[in-house]
């Protein structure tokens, strides 16, 4: 199988679990939306504005991850081509599977992943300085805090990994590689055949 | 073995992955309704909230068994109409279920390594009193018994639940059949 039908096939497991977690919580997100939709009727300004935010945050990011699931479940293939173009493939079976195609379609995989988990940090940083950073004086909610730092490094991190984990997928694997690779002749002489090691007792005897 | 019949292997231990999780939810509803139950306390959330998470365990579920049992029907409609013969999936049957067992006893093993969460939350609850205060350690035991159970089943039974859905299941995974081509108008006459 070549690397590039394992990528797809990783890429587009991942997409089913994208899909299937936040498919199966959009009842719950729906009850929510509607009880603080129809509850912020009866509040103060200033708890509309964090209630807003805190509809939007809560029901956009399940929803988006619903829909890049969907969108990964479907277009696996073709996002695979990206990192092995037709093109490159100038020997037929030049991406023929082996251990280090298979760590690279992992990385990359555990890449991909790591920038769908930086989503929900993304959205809540931008609604925070968009939404909640110019109606800072009408309601009173400090956009700088333990929860906006929290989610902006969590956002930093999963972007960071994920954007390494997918554009540098190769380096990584060759440098991880590097470590524990075991010389073919010394490996032979180490461990001699069975059936060699028996012709020399047989011989000896 | 190609991508095609990797695919429908791994949506299957996908499928039962979800289908575990949903039924997780059983004890954690308990430990909800359980204490409005047995000393009338007030629900800490509305009721349409309940049933909303009781309608996406619901769903969970119903997902990840279609995705147990329909993965080759699914993989079908992923990957569109490329000819598959007969033979080739028949000779990789075998493979796949040698597969899908592999994976479903690790998926057992992790079930049984998360019966350690619920365990722990036990110890966690111990200093709590009042009425219903043992609501929380029985459901989490029951929650501990649960998940040791499927882990425990499916570690006994990974070998036959594969074979069994690859080979009688209800989903075989049929191949792609060109559509035939439809008769010529004069063409039952003229026979």
């Amino acid at each position: 199988m070549p690397v590039r039908d394992l990528l797809a096939v990783l890429l587009r497991v991942v997409g089913l679990w994208y899909l299937i977690r936040y498919g199966a919580a959009l009842p719950s997100l729906v009850a929510q939306g509607c009880w603080l939709f129809f509850s912020s009727q009866q509040r103060a300004m200033t708890e509309d504005f964090a209630l807003f935010y805190g509809t939007v945050a809560q029901l956009l990011v399940p929803v988006l991850l619903f829909v890049l699931g969907l969108l990964l479940t479907l277009r696996a293939p073709r996002i695979a081509l990206w990192f092995y173009p037709a093109r490159d493939e100038a020997v037929p079976g030049e991406f023929r599977m082996r251990a280090s195609g298979l760590l690279r379609a992992g990385i990359r995989v555990l890449g991909v992943y790591a920038l769908f988990e930086a989503i929900g940090p993304l959205l809540r940083v931008l609604l925070r300085v968009l939404i909640l950073k110019p109606h800072e004086e009408v309601t009173g909610i400090v956009i700088s805090g333990e929860p906006f730092l929290e989610n902006l490094a969590s956002l930093t991190a999963c972007l960071l990994a994920g954007l390494v984990l997918v554009l540098k997928a190769e380096a990584i694997a060759a440098w991880i590689e590097r470590f524990g690779r075991v010389d073919p002749e010394q490996a032979a002489a180490a461990h001699p055949p069975i059936d060699a090691g028996r012709s020399g007792e047989a011989s000896d005897s | 073995m190609n991508a095609r019949h990797l695919t429908i292997v791994l949506a299957r231990v996908l499928g039962l992955y979800f289908l575990f999780e949903a039924l997780d939810w059983i004890p954690r509803f308990a430990a909800e309704i359980l204490p409005v139950l047995v000393s009338g306390e007030t629900l800490l959330v509305p009721l349409g909230w309940r049933v909303a998470r009781l309608a996406s365990a619901l769903l969970m579920a119903a997902a990840g068994a279609g995705l147990l049992l329909r993965a080759g029907r699914l993989e079908g409609h992923l990957s569109g109409p490329i000819p598959v013969r007969l033979e080739q999936l028949e000779a990789t049957r075998h493979l796949r279920a040698e597969l899908a067992c592999a994976l479903f006893r690790i998926l057992a093993l992790l079930w049984i390594y998360w019966t350690i969460g619920p365990l722990v939350q036990i110890l966690e609850a111990v200093h709590l009193s009042g009425p219903t205060a043992w609501v929380d350690p029985v459901c989490n035991v029951a929650l501990a018994l649960l998940r040791f159970g499927l882990g425990a089943w499916l570690l006994v039974r990974a070998d036959r639940l594969a074979h069994r859905l690859e080979h009688d299941g209800p989903d075989r995974a049929p191949p792609w059949q060109p559509p035939r081509p439809a008769p010529e108008p004069g063409a039952a006459l003229a026979s």
